[in-house]
């Protein structure tokens, strides 16, 4: 099997927050994931990884996010994708606010 | 391999190869997201003919089935439907049998290891962007390939144009769009089979993770125009031209609300329907809801059915006891064979229809939310919300559920979930519920139903009880999170539905026709076996019978010691007499000459019933079920049990039938079934209630215990479950017996 090589990412900018701490119809781009490999892994496979816009749809237990395109990437994303997160998940991830 | 450009498939292509007999069907590996659409092409394509097997090592569930190739002179292929996952890289079981499928180093059981001459990539093609990192994974291996574009119609209604034709010359291997739902497509895709080569992509797959997201957005990028639709914030028709003239087709931003296309992020209807259905009040109310009634209508719609198949097993029983001679044979047909699997196979219309609604169900979307909404009632107690799912299908079968627990990411509560699993109510508890509950509820429909639904209650409890005990305990450790793609809401498709249904029908069937008929006849041999003489007593009884006969008396004097034989029952046919006790060799009590007949009937019956091997087995281990409130033909029941819970009745129904009377129903017979004595009834409240929770609890099921050591990894583990659950069945049963006595 090949491996593939994660590329380092750019450290989280100090304004990065929880997840959790949006509210919902807000917002924000990924910055980092402090989650242990298997999870993190898991989701970036699944669409959550960093430099994806998201929007919450959902606080609470679970927490629903809507996968948008990637910063930077010219992209016709519909965002009708939508993850349901554990909120001790979520907890973990870190966002900067766009809107 | 060929070397032609590539191209699109979007019509069937002539090419006329002369068909050789030494030719093997292709073997063609279907991967792909969950949520694309996967299985419902897989059924597309084989109808009812798919074999569902294993991967070895594993219980993940491997279905092939053969796709024909759709044009003269092309090779036939095995498809294999592979696990659906995010990523061929993730440290996941899943993702590791499909790894070693496309490696060539793994098949489904019984088929021959080797690489997949195709593997077939289904994408969402309204999820397009993310599932295309998964082509580039597959393009990495360079194994001959096929990509997918399912629910294309869906991205088109989301104003989305995939151009397959640029897709498929960016990836260098060909593209072709279904509509697994329709059967759109399907053609293109047998061909595309036939066609499929080593991917050339026009731009290399890098090796990197973000790499790889690039790339995958670069080519939707390339591949996907955005076409008029409605503006998903204001509706307003951006296929209308803008004041300029222009067509508004591929802009950017909605000229009425300002929303960026490419960019924000819209509210959808799930979106909406979530606020509902995520809410911990409302959605758990809801879900409550659904429930009920999806358990509801399996009593309510099943019974028609039942009772039909209950009608035509009991006429076959009629016609053989009707045309055959008198002997072994008609014994071991009618009360054997037909008895025996016909007790079984009514059950068969309350399974489908299960099947059928968790189909439905999750066709929706709605399972995923369910998953969410029973995380916050499972993880107080040391399981995830993943569990939902397997222990949902182990209320259908626990061979399912604990086959189902391979999604749950965990290793500890995995575990825990195989061990608590055979909790649930499967249906081959149903027949013992229902049996009892109508034991002790005669006439009482509504008693009858809370009581059914007490017992499923009982056994989540349980379930969850053991579980919380088990992650204190022996599985101590921290929880995984919880991620779930939660799919947009959509109509169910009947068809998938129906092939489900179908699809374990023939498994249940295939169990009944085979494990359960030879359980049953094995049964029949121990309760028939070894034949044994009738007692004197009997043969003293007919003697007196005879003479009356012969002298045309109605009423005969019994011995005394043949009148100390006879059931109380027989008390109310007796005639008085005053001269008793004067004379020694006679009783007081005379009694009619049919009645002499029936008494000697069911002495006989019961002798032989105990004097059977499986009289024998019971009387051996009744001394443990006593306190229970057991007598021996029950635990002979029990004890048949273990096997397979769902023979309890028809053993009972074979133990108890020496005491049966023809014109009466199964229910009559065992609630009017006596103990040894002939006196007590087998079926008293106290022993009901102390019985029914036995089976809630109890493990009984060989095929399960052998399907917790394989996937649980030792037979420790097996044998834990089936002390545990057989241990608190037991303690249970024995206390709510001492309650009701």
């Amino acid at each position: 099997m090949e491996q593939a090589t994660p590329i380092p990412t750019p450290p989280t900018p100090p304004s990065a927050v929880p997840l959790t701490t949006l509210k919902p119809g807000q917002t924000a781009v990924i910055a980092e994931a402090r989650l242990d490999t298997d999870d993190a892994a898991l989701l970036r496979a699944m669409g959550l990884a960093d430099r994806v816009r998201v929007k919450l749809c959902r606080v609470g237990e679970p927490c629903v996010v809507a996968l948008g395109p990637v910063e930077g990437k010219h992209c016709h994303c519909n965002g009708h994708c939508r993850i349901g997160l554990a909120r001790g998940l979520a907890d973990r991830i870190l966002v900067t606010v766009v809107a | 391999m060929t070397s032609t450009p590539a191209r699109a498939i979007s019509a069937p292509v002539e090419v006329h190869t002369p068909r050789s007999p030494q030719e093997q069907a292709r073997r063609v590996a279907l991967l792909g997201n969950p949520n694309t659409g996967k299985t419902t092409l897989f059924n597309r394509l084989s109808g009812l003919r798919a074999k569902t097997s294993n991967f070895p090592g594993t219980t993940l569930e491997a279905r092939i089935t053969r796709v024909k190739a759709g044009i003269e002179g092309g090779r036939d292929g095995d498809l294999i439907d592979l696990p659906g996952i995010y990523s061929l890289e993730l440290d996941q079981l899943e993702a590791k049998v499909c790894r070693e499928v496309l490696a060539g180093t793994a098949a489904p059981r019984g088929e021959p290891v080797g690489a997949p001459e195709v593997v077939v990539v289904v994408l969402d093609a309204a999820n397009l962007a993310r599932n295309l990192t998964l082509v580039g994974e597959v393009v990495r291996r360079r194994l001959p390939m096929l990509v997918v574009l399912n629910m294309a119609d869906i991205a088109r209604t989301r104003g989305l144009s995939i151009n397959t034709a640029a897709l498929s010359e960016a990836l260098g291997c060909g593209v072709v769009m279904t509509n697994a739902r329709t059967g759109d497509g399907i053609d293109d895709l047998r061909l595309g089979i036939r066609e499929a080569r080593i991917p050339a992509p026009a731009t290399p797959v890098p090796g990197a993770d973000a790499g790889l997201r690039d790339w995958a957005i670069d080519l939707f990028s390339r591949a996907t125009t955005r076409t008029g639709t409605l503006c998903p914030k204001c509706g307003y028709d951006l296929g209308k031209p803008r004041a300029d003239g222009q067509p508004a087709a591929g802009a950017t931003r909605c000229p009425e609300c300002g929303l960026n296309l490419d960019v924000d992020i819209p509210e959808t209807r799930s979106d909406r329907v979530d606020r509902w259905l995520l809410n911990p009040v409302t959605g758990l109310l809801i879900f409550a809801a659904v429930m009920t009634g999806l358990f509801y209508s399996l009593f309510v719609l099943a019974s028609f059915p039942m009772d039909w198949i209950d009608g035509i097993f009991g006429w076959t029983t009629t016609l053989i006891e009707a045309h055959l001679p008198d002997g072994v044979l008609r014994d071991l047909l009618a009360n054997g064979i037909v008895a025996g699997v016909g007790a079984t196979v009514i059950f068969l219309p309350q399974i489908c229809l299960l099947f059928f609604l968790i189909s439905l169900l999750e066709d929706t979307g709605y399972l995923a939310r369910g998953a969410f909404l029973m995380d916050r009632l499972l993880r107080p107690f040391g399981l995830p919300g993943h569990a939902f799912v397997p222990l949902l299908s182990s209320h259908a079968c626990a061979l399912p559920g604990i086959m189902a627990t391979r999604s749950i990411p965990d290793p500890k509560e995995r575990l825990a979930t195989i061990l608590v699993a055979p909790f649930m109510t499967c249906s081959a508890r149903l027949p013992v519920y229902v049996l009892l509950t109508t034991l002790l509820f005669p006439g009482r429909p509504l008693m009858a139903a809370l009581a059914f639904v007490g017992c499923y209650v009982l056994g989540i409890l349980a379930g969850v009880f053991s579980a919380l005990v088990a992650r204190r305990t022996i599985l101590r450790g921290k929880s995984r999170a919880m991620a779930l793609e939660l799919p947009c809401y959509k109509w169910p498709s009947l068809r998938t539905a129906t092939l489900t249904t179908l699809d374990r029908a023939k498994v249940f069937l295939k169990n009944a026709g085979t494990n359960i008929l030879m359980i049953c006849i094995v049964l029949w041999w121990l309760g028939s076996y070894p034949n044994v003489q009738p007692p004197a007593e009997v043969a003293a009884l007919r003697q007196s019978v005879q003479e009356a006969e012969a002298t045309n008396q109605t009423v005969i004097r019994l011995p005394l010691e043949l009148h100390r034989l006879a059931p109380p029952q027989f008390e109310s046919a007796t005639t008085d007499s005053s001269d008793s006790l004067s004379q020694p060799n006679f009783v007081s009590a005379d009694r009619t000459r049919n009645n002499v007949s029936d008494m000697a009937d069911r002495l006989e019956a019961r002798h032989q019933a105990q004097h059977s091997f499986l009289g024998r087995i019971g009387t051996f281990v009744q001394p443990l079920f006593a306190p229970l409130g057991y007598d021996r033909q029950l635990t002979i029941g029990v004890m048949a049990s273990f096997a397979a819970r769902e023979v309890f009745v028809s053993t009972m129904s074979i133990v108890v039938a020496g005491q049966e009377e023809e014109d009466e129903s199964l229910f009559d017979t065992l609630a009017t079934a006596k103990r040894d004595d002939g006196v007590t009834p087998i079926f008293t409240t106290a022993t009901s209630w102390s019985l029914l929770v036995y089976y809630i609890l109890a493990m009984q099921c060989l095929p399960t215990l052998a399907v917790t050591a394989r996937e649980a990894g030792g037979r420790r583990w097996a044998l834990l479950q089936l002390v545990w659950m057989c241990g608190l069945a037991y303690l249970a049963a024995l206390i709510v017996h001492a309650i009701a006595a």
